[in-house]
C-alpha cells in the first residue's frame, strides 16, 4: 500500500519556513520597482471627476417608464441604487450615454425576455444625432443579474468610456473595452461595480465591499486603465449614501451621510491617490441628500437638501472650509451636479425631472434652454463648455452645442450610423502591437499575429497580406483578452499563426482557434497549450503540451483533417510519452519529433528522434545526434530529410546535424557559434538551411551545414522564419519589422504588418 | 479598512509545510516548490482583503502556486526562460527508501497525472474538488487517475489497488 500519509509526513518536516516577513520584504522591494515604473509611465493630468454612490433602494411607483437612465459613473447622483425597471421589449432599452468628445458617443441598451437579457453597446459619430448598429456585450445573461446584490452574473447598464478606443461598462458587472466599443472583456470583481472614474490613466472603481450583503462598506479599487485593480485603504464606512469625488488623479474626496434617519455624515480627502485619508469639515452635516463636484484639485461644489430646504456650498480649499453661496429650488430629488467653475454648475433633479443651471456662482437657479419634460434627469455628460449631454428617466436625450440652449435627439436603434468624421487610423501605424507569428501560404498570401497590450490587458492582433508582404490589412482575430501579467498561460493568448490555404487557418498558444472562412469567423478548436501547427496538404498536425514527467517536459501529437475542427491523438501508442516539444511534419504522413527517453535503467538521458511514415499509426525511433545536447531543434525538408540543431552541450558547443534517411544515420557538423543560445532552424534541402541566432541574426548553409554565412543586410536579431522553397523568405525582426528574400540570398525590409 | 496581517501569520504558520510538500510532489523539485509557495503568499499579501474572506485561503494559494509550477514548467518548454534542469534537485529530504521510490515513480509520470495522484491522494482532495481545481472535467480526473495509478504501480512493483488510498 502507499504510503501517502507517511510520504506527506516525510515531506512536511524537511520544510523549514522562512519568516513571513522576509517575504514582506521581498514583496516591498518588488513593489518599490513596480511603483517607480509605473509613476513613470502616468500622466497625471486633467480634472475629471468621479462618484459613486451606496445606499438603501428608494422605492419609486411600481409602473415603471418602460424607458429608464440609470446612473452614470462621473455625475449621477441618486438616493439609493434602484432596480432597473426592465421589462419585456423587443429593442435595446437605453441605460447609459457617454461622450468622450463633441462628436463620438457610446450608449449602452438592454433588452430581456423571460428571464434572461441582452446588453448591446452603440455608437455615434455626429454628437448623438445618429446611432450605430448595436454590438452585442453580453447575451443572455440572467435578468436578475442586474438585481444590485449579483455582482457576477454579467449584467450590466452603465458606461464610462475613457477615450475613444477605452472604456468600461459597469453595473454592477464590469467588463472592458480597447477597441472603441467593438469588443468587450468581462472583467470579474469581487462586489457589486458602482462606478468607474478615470482621471488621466487613473481609474478608481467603487463598489461594495462585499459580494452580496447590501449592507456593506464601501470599497475603492484603483489601477492604470484597462489594468489590474487593487484595493485601496478608504476609510471605513457603512454609511447609507456615500460619494467618491476626484479633484484629480492625486486628489479624492469622500462625502458619506446616512439620510434623513440616522443624520451622521463625514467628509474625507486624499492628496497621495488613496493612500491616506484626512477627515475634513462636512458642508451639510444634517444632509438627507447631498451632491458634490469637483472643478479643479481643490475646489468643491455641494448641493445638500436639508429638512429646511435646498442649499449650495463651495470651498476652495479642498474642503477645509465651506462657505454657502445660496439655495436652490427645493422641489424634486438631486440626481447630479455638474461645477464647470464658481460661478457655473449644472444640477440635475427627478420627480420631477428638471436641468437647472446656475451662472452666478449659486445664488439663482434656472431651467436650461430648450430642456423638456421627463420623471427625471440623470447621466449629465459634460465634455467642454459648449457640450453637454443629459439623458431623460425616461429614454430621452438632450445636447447643448453652445452650452446655452438644449436639443432633444434621437437614442439608438432608431438610426444608422454616421459616417465617422475621420477614418479610423491604418493599421500601418499600431506601433504598440508586438508581433511574434508570421506564415505565408504562397508568395503573395501571408499572415501576421500580434497582440496589443493596454492598461495591462492584451488582445490579439491579426493581419493579413495579398501582396507579399508589402501592405498589410487589418484581420479578425479572436475577441478575447487576457492580462498581460498573467504567467499562468491564460486562455486566448495565442502567438504564431498557420495557415494551410486561404480559407483554413490557426492561431495558437495557450488554445487553438481555427478558421475555416479565411479569418472572418474564428472558432477555439483546442483548449490545451500548442507549440506547433503544421498544415500539410489535406491534414493538420498539431502537437500539445502533455505535462511535465520529471524533467523533460512531454508532449503529444494530434492530426486532424484541414477543415475540420477535430485533431486526433496520434502519439498515444509511443511508448514514454515523454515527448519533446521540438517537431516537423513534412508531408501529411511523415512527421518527427525528439523524444528525451528515461527508459535507461540507469536513468541516463538517451534522447532519440522518433518519426512516423504512415500518418501517426506506428513511430520508429532512432538515436538522436549529438546525445550530449540539451535542446535541439527539428526541421524537416522531405520525408527522409532531417535537420537538428543541437545547442545546450555541457562544453557550450552547438552543432548541426543531417539525415537523409529519416533519423537512421546522422552527419554532423560543429557551428561557430559558441554559449550561443540556438535559435529557429528551417530546412529547405539536404544541402541549404537557414537558422537564427541571438547574436548572429540570421545565417545560411547551402553544404549540408559545413559553413554558415550570415544575411548582410540583416543585423538585428530574427525570428518567426516561413520558406516557400530555397528562393522565398520571410522573417520578422523585434521591431516587427517584415524582411522578405525572393532570391534566397539578399533581404529587404518591408513595413510593420 | 482594518488589515488583518496576524491572520495572514496564522495562516502561513499552519500552511506553509503543507503546501510546500504538496508542491514538492507535484513538481519532483523542492527548490521549485518553495519557490512557488512563497510566491503565492506574497500575491496573497496583495489581496489579503479578499483572500482572507475565502472560505478556504489554503486552497487559493495552493491553485495559485500549481498555476505558476505549470507556467514556469510551460516557460521552460518553450525555452523562452530558464531551461529546465535536469537530474534529481539537491537538498533531498530525508526519506525512507519506500518513499524514496513513490516520489521516483511519482516523477516518471505526466504532470497531469501527478497533479492527480497528489491532489486527490496527497491532499485529500475528492475528485470532484481536483476537477475545480484544475479545471478540468471530474472524469478526466478519474482517467488521469486510473492512468497514473496504473504506471505507478507497475513502477512500484504493486498491485494497483494498493494505491488506492493512504
Amino acid at each position: 500500500m502507499a504510503d501517502w500519509d507517511g510520504l506527506r509526513r516525510g515531506l512536511e518536516s524537511s520544510v523549514s519556513p522562512p519568516p513571513l516577513a522576509a517575504l514582506r520584504e521581498r514583496r516591498r522591494q518588488r513593489q518599490q520597482r513596480r511603483t517607480i515604473a509605473v509613476t513613470c509611465a502616468l500622466a497625471m493630468v486633467g480634472t475629471a471627476s468621479g462618484m459613486a454612490l451606496l445606499g438603501r433602494p428608494t422605492a419609486r411607483d411600481g409602473d415603471a417608464p418602460p424607458l429608464a437612465a440609470r446612473p452614470t459613473a462621473r455625475n449621477t447622483i441618486v438616493s439609493g441604487d434602484r432596480q432597473p425597471p426592465l421589462g419585456d421589449h423587443e429593442s435595446h432599452v437605453v441605460t447609459d450615454v457617454d461622450f468622450v468628445s463633441a462628436t463620438t458617443g457610446w450608449a449602452i441598451g438592454v433588452r430581456c425576455e423571460g428571464t434572461v437579457c441582452d446588453v448591446a453597446t452603440f455608437r455615434t459619430n455626429d454628437g448623438g444625432r445618429t446611432w450605430g448598429g448595436a454590438v452585442d456585450l453580453a447575451l443572455r445573461v440572467p435578468r436578475a443579474s442586474f438585481h444590485e446584490e449579483d455582482a457576477t452574473g454579467g449584467a450590466v447598464r452603465s458606461l464610462r468610456m475613457v477615450d475613444e478606443r477605452r472604456g468600461y461598462a459597469f453595473n454592477p458587472d464590469l467588463y472592458w473595452s480597447d477597441d472603441g466599443g467593438e469588443t468587450w472583456q468581462r472583467v470579474p470583481q469581487p462586489s457589486k461595480v458602482t462606478s468607474v472614474s478615470v482621471t488621466g490613466e487613473s481609474v478608481w472603481v467603487t463598489q461594495r465591499g462585499c459580494p452580496r450583503d447590501v449592507d456593506c462598506d464601501l470599497a475603492v479599487r484603483t489601477g492604470t486603465v484597462g489594468g489590474e485593480l487593487r484595493e485601496l485603504d478608504v476609510p471605513e464606512t457603512n454609511a447609507a449614501l456615500a460619494i467618491v469625488r476626484r479633484g484629480a488623479a492625486d486628489d479624492g474626496y469622500l462625502l458619506t451621510w446616512d439620510g434623513p434617519e440616522q443624520p451622521s455624515a463625514a467628509f474625507h480627502a486624499t492628496r497621495d491617490r488613496g493612500t491616506t485619508w484626512a477627515r475634513r469639515a462636512h458642508p451639510c452635516p444634517d444632509a438627507t441628500a447631498a451632491a458634490l463636484s469637483a472643478w479643479d484639485r481643490v475646489s468643491l461644489w455641494a448641493v445638500c437638501t436639508t429638512p429646511a430646504g435646498r442649499s449650495s456650498y463651495q470651498s476652495t480649499d479642498g474642503g477645509a472650509t465651506w462657505r454657502p453661496v445660496g439655495t436652490a429650488p427645493a422641489a424634486g430629488e438631486v440626481t447630479d451636479l455638474v461645477a464647470r467653475s464658481g460661478t457655473e454648475a449644472f444640477l440635475t433633479l427627478q420627480n420631477p425631472g428638471r436641468l437647472l443651471v446656475t451662472r452666478d456662482g449659486g445664488r439663482t437657479w434656472s431651467a436650461a434652454t430648450g430642456t423638456g419634460r421627463a420623471y427625471g434627469y440623470a447621466n449629465l455628460d459634460v465634455v467642454s463648455d459648449t457640450h453637454a449631454w443629459a439623458m431623460g428617466d425616461e429614454g430621452q436625450l438632450w445636447r447643448t452645442t453652445d452650452g446655452e440652449r438644449w436639443e432633444r435627439l434621437a437614442l439608438p436603434p432608431k438610426a444608422p450610423l454616421a459616417a465617422p468624421p475621420k477614418p479610423p487610423a491604418a493599421a500601418p501605424s499600431d506601433t504598440d502591437v508586438e508581433f511574434t507569428g508570421l506564415h505565408f501560404t504562397d508568395r503573395r498570401t501571408g499572415w501576421a499575429l500580434g497582440r496589443r497590450c493596454v492598461g495591462g490587458r492584451c488582445r490579439a492582433v491579426l493581419r493579413r497580406t495579398t501582396d507579399g508582404g508589402a501592405t498589410w490589412q487589418v484581420a479578425n482575430a479572436p475577441a478575447g483578452s487576457w492580462r498581460a501579467d498573467d504567467e499562468a498561460m491564460p486562455p486566448h493568448r495565442v502567438s504564431s499563426v498557420a495557415f494551410a490555404d486561404e480559407r483554413n487557418g490557426w492561431l495558437f498558444g495557450q488554445n487553438v482557434f481555427a478558421t475555416h472562412d479565411g479569418g472572418r469567423t474564428w472558432r477555439e478548436v483546442r483548449s490545451d497549450y500548442v507549440y506547433d501547427v503544421v498544415p500539410r496538404g489535406d491534414v493538420w498536425w498539431t502537437v500539445s503540451y502533455e505535462g511535465c514527467a520529471s524533467n523533460p517536459c512531454g508532449a503529444s501529437v494530434a492530426r486532424g483533417a484541414t477543415g475540420e475542427d477535430r485533431a486526433r491523438d496520434v502519439s498515444s501508442g509511443y511508448r514514454t510519452g515523454h515527448l519533446r516539444g521540438w517537431f516537423d511534419a513534412p508531408t501529411a504522413r511523415h512527421a518527427y519529433f525528439v523524444d528525451a527517453s528515461y527508459d535507461d535503467p540507469d536513468g541516463i538521458f538517451s534522447p532519440v528522434v522518433v518519426g512516423t511514415d504512415d500518418g501517426g499509426s506506428t513511430w520508429k525511433t532512432h538515436a538522436a545526434p549529438c546525445p550530449d545536447a540539451y535542446r535541439r531543434g527539428l526541421s524537416s525538408y522531405a520525408p527522409d530529410g532531417l535537420w537538428v540543431l543541437c545547442s545546450g552541450n555541457t562544453d557550450g558547443r552547438q552543432e548541426v546535424a543531417t539525415s537523409t534517411d529519416g533519423g537512421a544515420t546522422w552527419r554532423t557538423h560543429r557551428l561557430p557559434a559558441r554559449g550561443e543560445e540556438a535559435g529557429e532552424l528551417r530546412a529547405l534541402s539536404p544541402t541549404d538551411a537557414w537558422r537564427t541566432g541571438a547574436r548572429s541574426g540570421l545565417l545560411v548553409t547551402r553544404d549540408g551545414g559545413r559553413t554558415w554565412r550570415a544575411a548582410p543586410d540583416i543585423r538585428t536579431r530574427v525570428f518567426a522564419l516561413t520558406f516557400l522553397d530555397a528562393t522565398h523568405g520571410w522573417v520578422l525582426d523585434r521591431d516587427g519589422h517584415v524582411w522578405r528574400t525572393t532570391d534566397g540570398a539578399t533581404w529587404a525590409r518591408l513595413g510593420r504588418p | 479598512m482594518p488589515r488583518e496581517d496576524g491572520s495572514l501569520d496564522e495562516l502561513y504558520a499552519a500552511s506553509y509545510r503543507r503546501l510546500v510538500a504538496q508542491l514538492y510532489a507535484v513538481t519532483g523539485n523542492r527548490q521549485e516548490a518553495e519557490d512557488v509557495v512563497q510566491e503565492a503568499f506574497m500575491r496573497a499579501m496583495s489581496r489579503w482583503s479578499d483572500v482572507r474572506t475565502y472560505d478556504n485561503p489554503e486552497a487559493w494559494l495552493r491553485t495559485v502556486a500549481l498555476n505558476l509550477a505549470r507556467s514556469r514548467f510551460r516557460r521552460a518548454v518553450r525555452g523562452v526562460a530558464a531551461l529546465v534542469k535536469l537530474g534529481v534537485p539537491h537538498e533531498e529530504p530525508e526519506l525512507s527508501p519506500d518513499h524514496v521510490a513513490l516520489m521516483t515513480a511519482m516523477r516518471e509520470l505526466p504532470e497531469a497525472q501527478r497533479e492527480a495522484l497528489v491532489l486527490h491522494h496527497f491532499v485529500g482532495l475528492s475528485v470532484d474538488e481536483v476537477a475545480a481545481s484544475v479545471g478540468a472535467p471530474s472524469g478526466t480526473i478519474k482517467a488521469r487517475l486510473s492512468r497514473g495509478r496504473t504506471a505507478l504501480a507497475g513502477r512500484l512493483g504493486v498491485e494497483e489497488g494498493a494505491l488506492a488510498d493512504g
